[in-house]
């Protein structure tokens, strides 16, 4: 019997890598839509009769004998809890019913209405017939309590969603054999077993490990290299500029001296630093900059910030900064 | 006199300009009031004494252009060079001993850059000898020792011509040649500076009796602006010449250039800087209120607007720089594909270069007076039966002739 029973989703990046793998590796998206394969059908019903014509006061139906979980993505592995519903079925009146699990860890169960929900695992608050939204108590519990209506024995038929704990289930490989138990006063105890399965990884769990082990690594040293490459770049421009500087004093001395200090000072001159921008690209100074400076020497000339373009080619040509203290307080005075 | 004199050229003008008989007739009109055309006066024995329309000013080879002179130049050295009057400048400082003063004139075509230069030249001359003028049109390069050699050339071979015409200079070309050959057989290597070589010129020059001024007129605006070129290169020609005249198209470059030779921390060079602008509505006024006034044949009425610009109207100025809607009779715009020289904007609103001015009033001016004489050529040459208002020069009447212009 097929259990009713969903995997963990695996979002839109393991979405992602998933049909990658799947164009790769040839599977088909169904099966990797991680729902667990039930493998072994086993009896709804529980409750083994110690004679064969004792007929069982209850029946629990619709629970897979067994459930298996399969890690398919690194990060999708342990988080989640398996679900499943089945129905306990009262044949005979009771007033009534407790079930509980043995030999499945903590896993938990709640009373669900009887609506054939999509997930069988509903949030939090399950609202049951007449149940307000404000229940406050969480249903979940290792054992929960069916009670006839009205108090009076009656035959109780109420579906039960257990939500399966797998934290025991650390390594591929591992199973956990336990039973789902109905009990009720004066009656034998009526259960079904249910194994749990860890399956080994999925390929697409082995290739998106390897992918990730490979690619995390790769990336890292991608983007350390770049970045020393740059930082290498950089310096090598830097170094470049100033030796350009040391050994072409002549031009520079000229440019600063006599270009800017003529373009700035003189009177009635329109955007005077786009007029020095200008003339650092005719004259190839420009190209010697480093691309930071570069850029920065752009900006200020663009929005004809006089003071900063001072600041900025005193940082450049350090050597020159009392040429250009003198060019700062001719503008200042001016 | 030695250098290029050019000829005034100058288009024929649009509107043929009306004849001196017509206009006598009309001047007894109160709206005109003129005794002959202001743009282009004829004198009481019926020559013509000048022409704006004709091209620039040239007070060098005839004295009364200066009385034409309009002073809208705008004047940024006034210590040094400042303001133009009837008789010359007001302030035309001389250069320092031994060094040359650079004379920096900006402006367009048209903008009456050109007049400005020969008033200049027209000041040097005032006193004789005769200046020595060296036109250089060649290029100026960067290697300071190629424009040098180029100056040279140039220079000796304008002194030859001086020479020629001179009879006061006959040595003085032996001498600099004799000159060139001591700095060119002084050196053991290689030759020396070439500032060197004219300060000997300039020795040789002074030591000519009289000494002719050496002027350097260079124009810059067919050159390539840069500083490191320019710098030297009127610093070495400063050491031979008294004046050298650089004109620019751009007043920005002609400001730059100005700002690092006289700012120099090491060798300051004295400069003056005279600016051709254009020219806005107050300026205009101006203008058009100064040419009338030299032609009036009556004072105005009493009830005259002031100021006094009869025939023209104030919303006939209004026209001049902004024509609105005006458009050819082929449907494009008045302005469209015009040069931004010509019409511009300024702070205060539109201008206009001198040249496009005098064009369009002399024209409209021109256009009323055949139109008048049409009227008058009907009711029988009756001044006083013209109708009132058609004599005056309206918004209409210079967009009408704007309009004819450009057809």
């Amino acid at each position: 019997m097929r259990a009713d029973v969903r995997g963990p989703h695996p979002g839109l990046l393991g979405t992602i890598i998933i049909v990658a793998f799947a164009a790769v590796f040839e599977f088909s998206i169904g099966e990797l839509q991680a729902e667990p394969v039930v493998t072994a059908p086993g009896p709804s019903t529980a409750a083994t009769p110690t004679t064969p014509t004792e007929r069982p006061w209850a029946v629990l139906t619709g629970m897979p004998s067994s459930i298996h979980v399969q890690t398919y993505l690194p990060w999708k592995s342990r988080a989640s809890r398996p679900c499943a519903r089945f129905r306990v079925i009262t044949l005979r009146p009771q007033a009534r019913v407790e079930v509980a699990t043995s030999g499945l860890g903590g896993t938990v169960l709640a009373a669900v209405p009887p609506i054939a929900a999509d997930d069988p695992c509903l949030p939090r608050k399950i609202i049951g017939a007449g149940e307000s939204r404000k229940t406050p108590a969480s249903p979940w519990s290792d054992h929960i309590v069916l009670e006839a209506a009205g108090g009076s024995p009656a035959i109780i038929d109420r579906w039960v969603a257990a939500r399966i704990d797998v934290s025991s289930l650390t390594a591929d490989g591992t199973t956990m054999d336990g039973r789902i138990m109905a009990l009720a006063p004066g009656e034998r105890p009526v259960d079904t077993p249910l194994k749990v399965d860890r399956l080994p990884g999925s390929p697409f769990f082995t290739a998106a490990t390897w992918f990730l082990g490979i690619i995390i690594p790769a990336g890292a040293t991608a983007i350390l290299g770049y970045l020393g490459t740059r930082a290498v770049s950089a310096a090598t421009a830097r170094a470049g500029f100033r030796s350009y500087v040391v050994d072409h004093p002549g031009p520079i001395t000229n440019f600063i001296r006599n270009q800017v200090r003529a373009t700035l000072v003189a009177e009635g001159i329109s955007n005077p630093l786009r007029r020095l921008l200008e003339d650092m690209y005719q004259k190839e100074l420009l190209s010697k900059l480093p691309s930071g400076a570069s850029k920065r020497l752009r900006a200020i000339c663009a929005s004809e910030d006089k003071q900063a373009f001072l600041v900025l080619l005193a940082k450049l040509f350090p050597e020159m900064g009392h040429t250009i203290d003198e060019i700062r307080n001719e503008i200042g005075n001016a | 006199m030695i250098g290029t004199v050019q000829q005034p050229p100058g288009p024929a003008p649009r509107a043929a300009p009306p004849a001196q008989s017509l206009l006598s007739a009309l001047s007894a009109h109160p709206d005109f009031r003129l005794a002959t055309n202001p743009f282009a006066p004829i004198a009481a024995d019926g020559t013509p004494e000048f022409d704006y329309r004709k091209g620039s000013l040239f007070p060098q080879t005839d004295i009364p252009h200066l009385k034409y002179y309009f002073d809208h130049y705008a004047w940024k050295d006034p210590t040094r060079l400042f303001k133009i009057q009837p008789n010359g400048l007001q302030t035309f400082a001389p250069p320092a001993p031994g060094a040359g003063t650079v004379i920096l004139l900006s402006g367009f075509k048209g903008h009456g850059r050109k007049s400005l230069h020969n008033l200049l030249y027209w000041e040097i001359s005032k006193t004789p000898p005769p200046p020595l003028l060296v036109e250089y049109t060649a290029e100026v390069f960067p290697e300071t020792n190629k424009t040098a050699n180029a100056v040279l050339s140039v220079f000796l071979s304008q002194a030859d011509q001086y020479r020629k015409e001179n009879f006061s200079a006959s040595q003085l070309y032996d001498r600099l040649q004799d000159s060139l050959t001591r700095w060119k057989n002084n050196s053991i290597i290689d030759l020396p500076p070439i500032d060197l070589l004219f300060d000997y010129f300039r020795k040789d020059i002074q030591s000519n009796k009289p000494s002719p001024p050496v002027i350097f007129s260079l124009d810059a605006s067919t050159h390539a602006f840069d500083l490191d070129v320019w710098r030297p290169t009127c610093s070495m020609l400063c050491r031979l010449a008294d004046y050298i005249i650089v004109s620019f198209s751009d007043f920005q470059k002609a400001s730059i250039l100005r700002s690092n030779l006289s700012g120099h921390r090491d060798k300051p060079i004295e400069t003056a800087l005279v600016d051709a602008p254009r020219i806005g509505l107050k300026g205009i006024r101006d203008l058009l209120e100064w040419r009338l006034s030299h032609h009036r044949s009556a004072p105005p009425p009493p009830a005259a607007p002031k100021p006094d610009l009869a025939p023209f109207t104030e919303d006939a100025l209004g026209a001049l720089i902004s024509p609105g809607s005006l458009v050819r009779t082929n449907g494009s715009s008045i302005d469209q594909g015009r040069p931004k020289a010509m019409i511009a904007d300024t702070e205060n609103g539109q201008s206009l270069s001198i040249k496009v001015l005098i064009d369009r009033l002399a024209g409209a001016f021109s256009e009323k007076c055949r139109e008048l004489e049409d009227l008058l050529a009907g009711n029988g040459g009756t001044i006083s039966a013209l109708p009132t208002g058609r004599v005056q020069i309206t918004r209409s009447d210079m967009e009408r002739y704007m309009r004819l212009s450009l057809t």
